[in-house]
């Protein structure tokens, strides 16, 4: 009986609120009949007739877009050990630091990488080196967080055997705290590339090199059997690189 | 038995003497009250009481991984309550430490954890790099071979045993060239013959190198078996202070405040 | 003690040396393929720092007025229908995707490969095709986080079905019910709580997917911030951005409190 009075409740809440955010979408049925027919011409013409002439500029790009992956992936690796550092509540006793590290790699989390990716093309020119710098920062906040969130899970009892053999704490964190995270940090970098890889291909819509770049081209011409290929190319990549990076990730574990 | 450690007691250095030391945790409890004892070089001696006696605090206070509320303890000629981090750090360097949960670093080789034992005395930059001195890679490996377990040196630590890994831990704390080994409930955590092992290892160092050896144990017929010297905690108090083999019915339950269980034995050793 | 085995000899580092090696040469291979290069990252920081620069306040409060309010509600209003109704399209494919529940092995095989693929799409991708096919809007935007949604929540609920205590489920099965009841009565009161945390979850990532949408023409306060860029107005940059981290923050909160409370 209650079980029911509470999903009338949930009920009573949800269906308000769903057709509040429906509300204002504009969805007539002289819409959606539009443009299902719409859809399936663009889908025919871009995955029954996939224009193969246009693959060495696919390929080429890929590549773009893997290496964009790859270096700001590493870049951000790196660059997001100090903020881990600085944002674990365990390390220093005090809360403030880790308080500001978590608070400014949220920051950098939430900044949108497009915006990112603007500023670094203002900066370096459209193509690829805009588009590493901006995977580089924005990966810093997930890594970061994850950096942070891992060191605090650090076991106990190995740091409090260093600390009665008299070790400096500096010691400690790269003789006992150092050796457990690498494996997983690791292991959050390989997965912070399979993002990459995808978003490394997205980011090319605003002229941050890789395989987005020729996407958006592609789509401001219309030419629905290149953009059939380049997206059949993506996706087929973006599923080899998880398969691969999860096996590694495996042995890692 | 008895004669020999009150022999070594008379004529031995004094490493830890406790003067009036309590300690009173932030929550209130006080685990340690008024407590006063002398420790002394090449004693083994082992801590006995029911969980909440005070018996890991006892242990603790000497390496100040818990400080002393009252009192102090002075240790290795220090008096610790109020020393310098540098001086705190400098001190722990001659006490080794077990625990009962071996506190490995995991994913490191054998050698590469009894290796962390000469940390203390490596300069930063050295600890830093991980550039130990030859000398410290001939000690580390003198300890391994010590403690039996040579050829794991390359293994990984969590892939040992876990009589294996205390021993590893044994060579670590070895390794740090100690006069004083403390152990917090070092078998607690190990099959009867391990744990017998682990025991009869400790004792063959303690006499060998000349080490004062503090052992916390739950089960008394261990203690009885292996120390020189049996610490009887109550309540924060020491209810007894004797040679293991002179100990009563009479003394057990003062410590344990109950007639004496089957649970409080490990059992004996299966030579 | 009484035996002294030998120091055995040093096993190669196969592993590390390995990995080093290959990630060096990719690293090396995507230098050059990116032309990163530091010297001309220093020279352009300046100008990097320029376009952040002018993101920074005084910000015109007319414009949030103005301007920016309508579109950020659509934003919300994008991201909630999409996680809702995809969550509630993502239930029972969950079952079928399950080990546990999926009436045979070819179903769970399809579903969980036909799941793995909808979530390779990027849904910035997916809302440019569908505003080419549906006319540019909200309505692209919602579709695109549809099938974001229901991926996202289908995939995390099937991993959390094969979980369950199958007990129950075996107890519904004895009294002669059919597969669909033993699901509803003996699996979805034991994932109800989960069900609605990654609805929740799928939320606040569409919420932050559904900002940068308008970017292909899909609705929200993308297209402001498109056309923002365009004019070179930064300062308007600046504020949508604060205020866009100010909503996800807010509805992060929220949503990992309710989330909390549930699991």
């Amino acid at each position: 009986m209650t079980q029911k009075l509470r999903s009338t409740l949930i009920l009573l809440v949800v269906t308000p609120v769903l057709l509040w955010s429906m509300a204002g979408m504009d969805v007539t049925p002289a819409r959606i009949a539009a443009g299902f027919p719409r859809a399936a011409t663009m889908l025919t013409d871009m995955f029954a007739h996939p224009d193969w002439e246009y693959w060495p500029i696919v390929q080429q790009r890929l590549i773009e877009s893997l290496q964009i992956a790859a270096l700001g992936t590493f870049l951000a690796g790196i660059l997001a050990i100090p903020f881990g550092v600085l944002a674990a509540r365990n390390l220093v006793r005090s809360p403030v630091p880790s308080t500001i590290g978590k608070v400014l790699l949220n920051a950098i989390r939430t900044f949108p990488e497009i915006l990112l990716a603007y500023a670094f093309i203002k900066g370096l020119g459209l193509g690829a080196f805009a588009g590493v710098m901006a995977v580089a920062i924005h990966s810093i906040g997930m890594l970061g967080k994850l950096y942070a969130e891992r060191i605090e899970n650090v076991d106990k009892g190995a740091i409090e055997a260093l600390t009665t053999t008299g070790a400096s704490p500096v010691a400690i964190f790269r003789h006992c705290i150092l050796p457990e995270v690498l494996p997983d940090f690791v292991s959050f970098v390989l997965y912070r590339f399979d993002l990459n890889v995808r978003s490394a291909s997205v980011i090319g819509i605003v002229g941050a090199g890789g395989i987005g770049f020729i996407l958006g081209l592609q789509y401001q011409a219309a030419n629905y059997p290149r953009l059939g290929l380049i997206v059949i190319a993506t996706i087929a990549t973006v599923v080899v690189v998880d398969s691969i990076s999860a096996k590694i990730r495996q042995r890692l574990a | 038995m008895s004669d020999v450690s009150t022999g070594v007691a008379a004529k031995a250095a004094t490493l830890v003497s406790f003067k009036n030391t309590s300690v009173t945790y932030p929550n209130g409890f006080t685990a340690l009250t008024d407590v006063n004892l002398e420790f002394h070089e090449g004693e083994f001696i082992v801590v006995v009481g029911l969980s909440g006696a005070g018996k890991s605090t006892l242990i603790r206070t000497i390496n100040r991984l818990v400080p002393p509320t009252g009192g102090d303890v002075n240790v290795l000629g220090t008096p610790i309550r109020n020393i310098s981090d540098a001086n705190l750090r400098k001190t722990r360097r001659r006490i080794g430490m077990i625990f009962q949960n071996y506190n490995l670093v995991r994913r490191s080789s054998v050698l590469a954890n009894v290796l962390t034992g000469r940390l203390g005395d490596l300069p930063t930059w050295r600890a830093l790099l991980g550039l130990y001195t030859k000398s410290d890679t001939d000690l580390a490996i003198k300890c391994l071979t010590r403690v039996g377990i040579l050829d794991k040196a390359y293994n990984r630590a969590d892939q040992l045993s876990g009589g294996q890994q205390q021993r590893v831990a044994i060579a670590r704390a070895l390794a740090q060239q100690p006069r004083i080994l403390l152990a917090d409930e070092p078998v607690a955590s190990l099959d009867p013959p391990t744990a017998h092992q682990v025991m009869r290892d400790l004792k063959a160092l303690s006499r060998e190198e000349g080490l004062l050896t503090i052992v916390n144990l739950h089960f008394v017929d261990m203690a009885m078996e292996y120390a020189d010297r049996v610490i009887g905690l109550h309540a924060g108090t020491v209810v007894y202070d004797g040679p293991g083999a002179d100990m009563t019915e009479a003394d057990f339950e003062r410590i344990y405040q109950r007639k004496i269980r089957p649970d409080d034995m490990r059992g004996a050793a299966e030579h | 003690m009484s035996t002294h085995p030998a120091l055995p000899k040093r096993p190669f580092p196969w592993m590390s040396v390995v990995g080093t090696a290959i990630t060096a040469v990719i690293l090396i291979w995507s230098v050059q393929g990116t032309k990163f290069n530091l010297w001309v990252l220093a020279d352009g920081l300046p100008n990097v720092l320029r376009f952040f620069k002018g993101m920074l306040p005084p910000w015109p409060m007319d414009f949030v007025t103005g301007q920016l309010i309508p579109p950020m509600v659509e934003t919300i209003r994008i991201a909630l229908a999409a996680s809702m109704l995809g969550a509630a399209l993502a239930l029972p494919v969950a079952f079928m995707a399950s080990s546990t529940v999926a009436p045979n092995k070819w179903v769970y095989q399809i579903t969980r490969n036909l799941l793995n693929l909808v979530r390779t799409i990027p849904d910035l991708v997916l809302a440019a095709l569908l505003a080419s096919a549906f006319g540019i809007g909200a309505f692209p935007g919602f579709l695109a986080l549809l099938v974001f949604s229901f991926g996202v929540v289908a995939k995390l609920l099937a991993d959390t079905v094969e979980t369950i205590d199958r007990g129950p489920m075996d107890a519904i099965a004895t009294t002669g019910a059919t597969r669909i009841l033993q699901a509803r009565h003996g699996v979805f009161p034991q994932i109800a709580p989960e069900f609605i945390a990654y609805t929740l979850y799928a939320f606040e990532i569409n919420v932050r997917a559904a900002t940068v949408l308008g970017l292909v023409g899909a609705g929200g306060v993308g297209v402001l911030l498109k056309t923002q860029i365009a004019f070179l107005n930064y300062t308007n940059v600046g504020i949508i951005t604060a205020v866009t981290f100010a909503v996800v923050m807010l509805i992060d909160t929220l949503s990992s409190t309710i989330r909390r409370r549930l699991v």
